[in-house]
């Protein structure tokens, strides 16, 4: 009965017990993030293709297994009978630009359909594996030193330089050239699964009642 | 373990329908996500709003009305106009800060909010960047909105400062960035309007909103029916709401917001919290009626209620109390309550206060949590003497009682005009942010609150002072006195001659009042580090704020405080801060600075990050008792003789054993002693 119901959460979970056992290859990741993915797309899912953020919100719902926050957002453009909208308002607090935009009132679409920055989905990822203890956010001295050199370098707000510095460190934001992080253009499906298929999905014990 | 079997118990982990809570989702919408104090500044009342309506030819905010633009630019002036005193505007009450000459207060930074609207601006688009016309293709950029507030302010005659917000108004359609990652309708962040600032060319700070006609944003709208019969009206009302109350709350990004990086850098400021959250609205699209007019508002997010609300539960009318508790390594859980008992001297319980209910969640470990009340009778009226917090476990299945850990706990007694009127500081004497004390159930934490108590009066000598030019040299005419303040011209004034004071650029040659004991002071910086070696009679003020005492150079040996006085017969010398005809004294103390940020108050230490600050220091005291010596054999700095630096003479049945450089001796013993 488990075991069932453990097939149907899709090829993502053998992959990440692959992956534990180091048979989890990048090409199978990228099929992965890919395949379980419900949002479908007008342009084929190419694996260069820019990232939408509906696609973005499903694959880090199933890679991270992501729940319901205890107060689900809501969308304008978001129909409560869409099939993303678990993953997208599962998704959504990770997802939030005010880092990039302090001060800002942000728009309350979700807008499912346009590409995800590379600076967004990184910081996305960084929040995950810092709310799990999984990694812990550069401080604003080694954020100047990641980033010295690069084109973010001055171009983001004081705290979302600390997140990307640690997305940088973390190799969850990678450039084949180290100084053009190009956090303004949209995540690659490609780079993200790479990005995802080194990162830890197995899921914490769980946590002790504390005192 | 065979892989069949790891596969089998891993899909049991990860397939329980709804998944594994795998770390709580930090400071989600729906969780407690107080915000605190960061030290920085808020707007103060009254707030000075000032509208500018940059609207081009063929540029609308709405045309689905002939009237449609000065119907829009009204509404915008009626809504700042109609918000000064609401239970809304008052949600902001318990967000205080330091707020200028008249000391730390509550509510009187809140009060009227002042609109001017500065008309409509029919320059283009592209008046500061010819590429920049506003189009999609070429979005208006920060700059322009920054060089269009300066610009009109500039005609305008307006002196910008930090309790003034200009609001700009864009056309319908007309696109912005900020920078390129952020913009209306595209980017990586896509935005309905923000609150920034921006210095003039003499670096003084201008606050400015920018504000697109939000309803040809898809994202960006929120009205279904209109309260006043102009849907892109009401719906920039909205959003402004949200930016209004940030602009105030933290109008430079360093008043209240929660932890950024606690809460990952997510939404912070008290409006970020209620994004586009409106509560019940009613038949006719509002949600709220200020000074009788109907509009749909942003909530704002309220500590008190732990949610987003419209008004805030509190009744802040009158005295105020507030908590700012810190939790140290062990949090307080989700399903415990918190309750504070408050006591008088007879330790008659007065009041019991509910800081924290067990709906709500949990004040995760090195979080601090604020909560502000009412405080029944004027704060002096029922002095407080004690308050106890009292942890109660709401147990949950397989849960024990719950233990939780604090390690600061500051209270603020305020009176009904906002006047702080005493802060109590507990903490460990470790530091910080080290234990205090661990809460469980029937293990209630008491602290007493000394500074809440009637301060017995002084015992010690009076102590005046004078002001004078260099060298000594031009006097004031008045006589010495006991209170002195520092003019914006970082002079010294006595009270007389009006407002102004008789001010020069020294103070000193302070006495004893009685005994004609000539009183030095010593400047140093935090931690009493870097003191000067010896003590001087006349200290001044530099630009910077900084206690400078004579020394041969053009600037003298200047420090953050001044203090750690004695008097020629070796007394120690305390000092105090106050307010006008002497109100509002704070406590005995060894140091004082000038805070130039707080137009040149003197502060005294309190354990926050700026003092307790007042327009005067004085009031000071030499302490009683015998004058400072080595046979005392205690470990105060006056007692043991070893490291007695404050020591300038030593009185008629002492010796001197060491001196300083300047020929003052610093260790006095009894004429029956030995030096060693």
């Amino acid at each position: 009965m488990e075991l069932q119901k453990c097939l149907s959460c899709g090829l993502l979970v053998i992959c990440t017990l692959t992956a534990q056992l180091g048979g989890c290859t990048t090409e199978r990741a990228t099929a992965t993030a890919t395949a379980t993915s419900p949002v479908s797309n007008n342009s084929p899912s190419l694996p260069d293709g820019s990232m939408t953020r509906g696609e973005f919100a499903n694959t880090l719902q199933q890679h991270f297994s992501l729940q319901a926050p205890l107060r689900p957002m809501t969308f304008v453009d978001i129909a409560s009978t869409d099939p993303n909208l678990a993953a997208i308002q599962a998704a959504a607090p990770y997802m939030n630009g005010q880092i990039f935009c302090p001060g800002c009132v942000l728009v309350r679409s979700f807008d499912k359909d346009q590409p995800v920055s590379r600076a967004l989905a990184s910081v996305a990822v960084v929040r995950i594996m810092a709310a799990r203890g999984q990694l812990q956010i550069a401080s604003a001295a080694e954020a100047d030193k990641v980033l010295a050199g690069t084109d973010a370098g001055q171009v983001l707000p004081a705290l979302a330089r600390r997140f990307i510095a640690t997305a940088v460190s973390h190799s969850i934001l990678t450039s084949s050239d180290p100084h053009l992080l190009r956090v303004d253009r949209p995540m690659l499906r490609s780079d993200l699964s790479k990005t995802l298929s080194h990162l830890p999905v197995a899921p914490q014990q769980p946590r002790q009642p504390t005192s | 373990m065979s892989i069949a079997l790891r596969l089998v118990i891993i899909g049991l982990i990860l397939c329980v329908p709804g998944g594994l809570v795998l770390g709580q989702t930090p400071c989600d919408p729906g969780s407690t996500c107080d915000v605190t104090d960061n030290s920085g500044s808020i707007m103060r009342a009254p707030t000075r709003v000032f509208l500018i309506f940059w609207l081009p030819p063929g540029f609308h905010y709405d045309t689905s009305r002939a009237d449609g633009d000065t119907n829009y630019q009204s509404l915008m002036s009626q809504f700042f106009t109609d918000l000064s005193g609401t239970s809304y505007y008052n949600i902001l009450t318990q967000y205080p800060s330091p707020c200028g000459s008249t000391g730390a207060t509550t509510q009187s930074c809140f009060g009227d909010v002042q609109v001017t609207s500065l008309g409509v601006d029919t320059s283009a688009y592209t008046q500061f960047n010819a590429a920049d016309d506003g189009s999609a293709a070429h979005p208006l950029q920060d700059s322009d909105i920054q060089q269009e507030v300066l610009k009109v302010s500039q005609v305008n005659s307006i002196t910008p400062d930090l309790d003034s917000e200009f609001f700009v108004f864009t056309g319908r359609g007309v696109q912005e960035c900020v920078p390129s990652m952020n913009c209306t309708d595209a980017g990586s962040v896509m935005f309905c309007a923000y609150h920034s600032s921006t210095a003039t060319s003499a670096g003084k700070t201008v606050l400015y909103a920018f504000m697109p006609a939000v309803n040809a944003l898809l994202g960006c709208r929120s009205v279904s029916t209109s309260p006043n019969n102009q849907v892109a009206a009401d719906d920039e009302i909205e959003v402004m709401s949200h930016e209004f109350f940030e602009s105030v709350s933290d109008p430079q990004g360093s008043g209240w917001f929660n932890d950024d990086l606690a809460n990952l850098g997510m939404p912070s400021e008290i409006g970020d919290l209620c994004n586009f959250q409106t509560g019940s609205v009613r038949s006719d699209g509002s949600n709220v009626t200020l000074n009788g007019n109907h509009y749909l508002v942003q909530e704002q997010w309220s500590n008190d209620d732990a949610d987003c609300v419209l008004q805030s539960s509190t009744n802040l009318a009158g005295p105020t109390i507030q908590f700012k508790l810190t939790t140290a390594d062990d949090d307080l859980r989700g399903n415990s309550s918190l309750t504070a008992q408050l006591a008088t001297q007879d330790l008659a319980t007065f009041e019991s206060l509910t800081l924290k209910t067990a709906d709500q969640t949990s004040w995760e470990s090195s979080s601090v949590r604020s909560r502000v009340f009412h405080y029944f009778s004027a704060p002096t009226a029922t002095p407080l003497a004690e308050a106890t917090l009292e942890l109660t476990s709401h147990d949950g299945p397989f849960q024990r009682n719950d233990h939780w850990n604090l390690s600061v706990v500051h209270i603020t007694l305020r009176n009904a005009d906002g006047t702080t009127t005493c802060e109590n500081d507990t903490r460990s004497p470790n530091g910080s942010l080290t234990l205090l004390a661990t809460l469980t159930d029937g293990v209630p934490f008491a602290m007493t609150t000394p500074e809440c108590l009637p301060q017995p009066a002084a015992q010690g000598e009076q102590i005046a002072c004078s002001v004078f030019g260099d060298s000594y040299e031009n006097p004031s005419p008045q006589s010495p006195s006991g209170a002195v303040f520092i003019n914006g011209h970082t002079q010294a004034c006595l009270p007389g001659n009006g407002t102004s004071g008789n001010c020069a650029r020294w103070f000193g040659r302070c006495s004893t009042v009685t005994t004609a004991s000539p009183v030095t002071f010593h400047v140093f910086d935090d931690g009493y580090t870097n003191e000067s070696q010896s003590t001087k009679d006349a200290v001044y003020i530099n630009s910077s704020g900084q206690a400078c005492l004579p020394d041969g150079s053009a600037t003298g040996l200047c420090r953050k405080w001044f203090g750690r006085g004695t008097t020629g017969d070796g007394r120690s010398v305390s000092c105090t801060v106050f307010d006008d005809q002497n109100s509002d004294p704070g406590f005995a103390s060894d140091a004082i600075y000038v805070n130039k940020g707080l137009g040149w108050q003197s502060c005294e230490p309190n354990g926050g990050s700026t003092g307790l600050c007042r327009k005067w220091f004085g009031l000071c005291t030499a302490q009683p008792g015998s004058p400072a010596s080595a046979s005392s054999g205690g470990s105060s700095s006056t007692g043991s003789g070893k490291n007695n630096s404050h020591v300038v003479s030593c009185s008629p049945n002492q010796h001197c054993c060491e001196s300083n450089n300047a020929g003052q001796c610093t260790q006095c013993l009894s004429n029956s002693q030995e030096c060693r």
